[in-house]
């Protein structure tokens, strides 16, 4: 076979030329090899096969923690007296002012004739099917010890130290409720007091029920308040002034369910953490083949929380265990979060994949085997989970791992 | 016409200018064994279906042929493919382009010509999905399963001819074997129930491949109207060493190739090759490491050029052949068999200094049920300054 060496003619030539490189580069760029698989003819002789398991016995040490958020610092006050639940809010008032200065004027004035006192409430949250819903207000000694539980509260729940009711009516689901309180009740302050009201808050209504207020925490609406509408002294006494009082300090006291010895427990208020310290094998840390993992925790009791209150409980991995003061991952990518209605009493199962895979790469080999349950958004409501502690036997923390088994990469 | 020659080299460098893969043909049949055997044909040869392949200097495979490189030469060839995949239940539209060979060779003195060349062998290039549904955890999910091999074996082979009279050229070859393949395989979840949390899995491996052969080979001039080539190699066993630790050598075939070329006419000429590869020697490696046994296999390949066809005004070589080839690996169970036609075409530039040629090999491959259909466009240029 002889070289090729026919001429023709140049400008022909030199356009198939460019039309053939043009060709060739674009096809250059461009791949589709992907064919639908024949198996297992056509199939790698190895396929990828899964496996499903439960590994119980994990949890190695399990310890809960509470007090992340007192309720004092909570932006809500909780009223309740349902089964499930009983609490009371405690409310100290800052010293209301005892004089002020008219505009116009550099003299102050005292307080003299006291039209009226009001006082205001911001509902949250309520159970709109109950009815005759009222808020009572009861008198307390300024001086209460904040850290004042439940029962030890009681003796202020007396009918001689009711201040008055507040009535909160059918149709306001959430918003300001306003009362004027009977005369005279809290029109004068003692003078051994210094200006300072506190009160205890119940609620009451045609059933047992629940009610959520802003506390003055809240950021978004005003919490409780009182107001006094008061005339100066005489001479001066064509004065009129709005005095007003919030609180100093405003939280609650709630009776605490018991819990089994060891019981672990996230949310509520104050609000808890549980931390669970496990011990997996190598093979269920694998940043590759490890598809799903599920944590599954057994409740000891419905979740709790105020009627059909929802939230989230969430696995978090620790970074460094601390204790109480673990630091932990700032969101779920390293771990899962399940939501959650007040109420519900079956397994609560909490996707971890993604915290496994972490534990199995290199940047996350020396983390500790550990994670934090805690309810989000915390101290946001009373939303709790009350769970089995690695003690349980068969109801402990345990974990479903589906993962592929170690593909075989055939040589040659 | 220097202008224009130096524009259609540029051009047509231009187009083939990524380095070289080991692949010509991504097959799924690729699959199984060692992959699918290279062409490592010039364009050229393929237009005629490879029949000239044994008397063509630019195609890596008789040595001896190099003897025809007259002044220095570089070549390379680009080779798009499309083919249609049939599974019987499915089937696929696939297409892809590789850069099969390239070489250089330069006459050192009356007599020798020396070369290096790199070329396709073993072609490990194939993707597969699968799709289904399971049952986990109670649930129905639906994933998609997706394996995909990138790679091969490349021949680099260091060849050398020599004119021992004006009838008859001696050659042989040095090779290296060396390449390696990525395979990877992920399964990617869908779920109906978004709550579910299934994350996808990948995982990969890189395998690499070494190893070496020789090669010898011979043309004869018979008369003004025939000539003979004849042309045997022998390889190493083939390495192949994973990146998970695991080893495995394969024996390699011996080759064999001979072909008659005979010009009836002027300006025309037609050729016949026929080879044999002694694949059944891998098959008690292959088996070892869990594959199905190889076969050797022959092939067979006819083809003419007519040089002076005119066309368009102008007059230029043509070429047409036809081409049938074995293929050691068993498929879905079967042999697998390969047969095609082939037509070409040259362009020449600057009185022969620079050619183009293109080449369209359109044929079927098949086992059992499963076929493919393929048509691969070959674009060479080589270069002679």
């Amino acid at each position: 076979m002889r070289a090729p060496g026919r001429r023709w003619p140049a400008s022909f030539g030199l356009a198939v030329a460019t039309a053939l490189a043009v060709v060739a580069a674009g096809l250059g760029c461009s791949e589709d090899l992907v064919a639908p698989g024949n198996c297992p003819g056509l199939c790698p002789s190895s396929g990828v096969r899964m496996a499903d398991t439960t590994l119980a016995g994990i949890v190695t040490q399990d310890s809960t923690y509470v007090g992340y958020v007192a309720v004092s610092e909570a932006d809500f006050v909780v009223l309740s007296d349902t089964d499930s639940q009983r609490a009371i809010a405690l409310v100290r008032f800052g010293a209301r002012d005892s004089t002020w200065t008219p505009s116009g004027s550099d003299t102050a004035v005292g307080i003299g004739r006291v039209d009226s006192v009001t006082a205001r409430v911001y509902v949250l949250r309520r159970d709109t099917s109950v009815h005759d819903l009222r808020v009572l207000l009861y008198r307390m000694p300024v001086g209460f010890d904040s850290g004042m539980g439940y029962v030890a509260a009681q003796q202020y729940l007396a009918d001689s130290l009711l201040v008055d009711s507040l009535p909160v009516p059918d149709s306001v689901a959430s918003g300001a409720v306003t009362v004027r309180l009977r005369a005279g009740v809290l029109d004068t302050i003692p003078a051994t007091d210094s200006g300072v009201v506190a009160l205890a808050l119940a609620v009451r209504a045609s059933q047992r029920t629940s009610l959520s207020i802003a506390s003055s925490d809240n950021d978004t609406v005003t919490g409780i308040r009182l107001d006094w509408y008061v005339h100066a002294r005489a001479p001066a006494d064509t004065l009129a002034k709005t005095l007003s009082a919030s609180p100093s300090y405003d939280g609650f006291a709630s009776e605490a369910g018991s819990l089994p010895a060891g019981a672990l427990r996230a949310g509520g208020m104050p609000a808890s953490r549980s931390i669970l310290r496990l011990s997996l094998p190598d093979w269920a840390t694998d940043s590759v083949g490890l598809v799903r993992a599920t944590l599954i925790l057994t409740p000891i009791r419905p979740v709790g929380g105020r009627p059909l209150e929802e939230f989230r409980l969430s696995a978090r991995g620790v970074v460094r265990d601390f204790g109480a003061k673990s630091l932990v991952y700032s969101d779920t990518s390293a771990g899962g979060t399940v939501p959650l209605t007040a109420g519900d009493s079956g397994e609560v199962h909490i996707d971890v994949v993604r915290l496994l895979r972490e534990w199995g790469s290199a940047a996350g080999d020396s983390l500790p085997r550990a994670l934090m349950l805690l309810v989000e958004p915390e101290a946001s409501g009373m939303g709790e989970v009350v769970f089995a502690p690695a003690s349980a036997g068969a109801a402990a923390p345990r974990l479903r791992v589906t993962h592929v088994i170690p593909y075989v990469f055939g040589v040659p | 016409m220097r202008r224009r020659t130096i524009l259609a080299m540029a051009l047509v460098a231009a187009a083939i200018a990524p380095a070289p893969s080991a692949a010509a043909d991504d097959s799924v049949f690729g699959i199984r064994g060692l992959g699918l055997m290279g062409r490592p044909l010039s364009a050229r040869a393929a237009g005629a279906g490879g029949a000239f392949a044994l008397f063509d200097p630019g195609t890596a495979l008789n040595p001896s042929a190099l003897g025809l490189f007259r002044s220095p030469a570089g070549w390379a060839v680009s080779a798009s493919s499309w083919w249609r995949y049939d599974g019987g239940a499915s089937s696929a539209a696939l297409g892809s382009t590789r850069f099969p060979l390239f070489g250089f060779a330069s006459p050192v003195g009356r007599k020798l010509t020396v070369s290096f060349a790199v070329s396709d062998y073993l072609d490990r290039s194939w993707a597969v999905r699968t799709t289904k549904d399971t049952v986990l955890r109670s649930d129905t999910v639906t994933f998609e399963d997706e394996a995909r091999s990138s790679g091969g074996v490349s021949d680099l082979r260091l060849g050398a001819a020599y004119t021992v009279s004006p009838v008859l050229t001696v050659g042989a070859g040095l090779h290296v074997l060396s390449g390696s393949t990525r395979l990877s395989v992920e399964r990617t979840f869908t779920m109906a129930d978004s709550s579910a949390t299934y994350v996808d899995y990948s995982d990969l491996a890189v395998t690499d491949f070494s190893g070496w052969g020789a090669s010898v080979g011979a043309q004869l001039r018979i008369g003004n109207r025939m000539a003979a080539s004849a042309t045997a190699r022998v390889n190493s066993r083939l390495k192949a060493a994973a990146t998970n630790g695991a080893t495995a050598r394969v024996s390699m075939p011996a080759e064999f190739s001979a072909g008659l070329m005979f010009a009836p006419a002027a300006r025309t000429t037609v050729a016949l090759s026929v080879g044999r590869q002694t694949w059944e020697r891998a098959a008690d490696d292959l088996e070892a490491a869990g594959q199905e046994r190889s076969r050797s296999v022959w092939s067979v390949a006819v083809g003419g050029e007519y040089e002076n066809a005119p066309l368009l005004g102008g007059r230029f070589p043509v070429r047409a052949g036809y081409r049938w080839r074995q293929l050691p690996f068993r498929a879905n169970g079967a042999t697998l068999d390969e047969r095609a036609f082939s037509a070409g075409i040259g362009f020449s530039f600057a009185e022969g200094r620079a050619v183009l040629d293109v080449g369209v090999d359109s044929g079927r491959r098949s086992a059992g049920a499963t076929s493919e259909r393929f048509t691969t466009a070959f674009v060479g240029v080589t270069i002679r300054p």
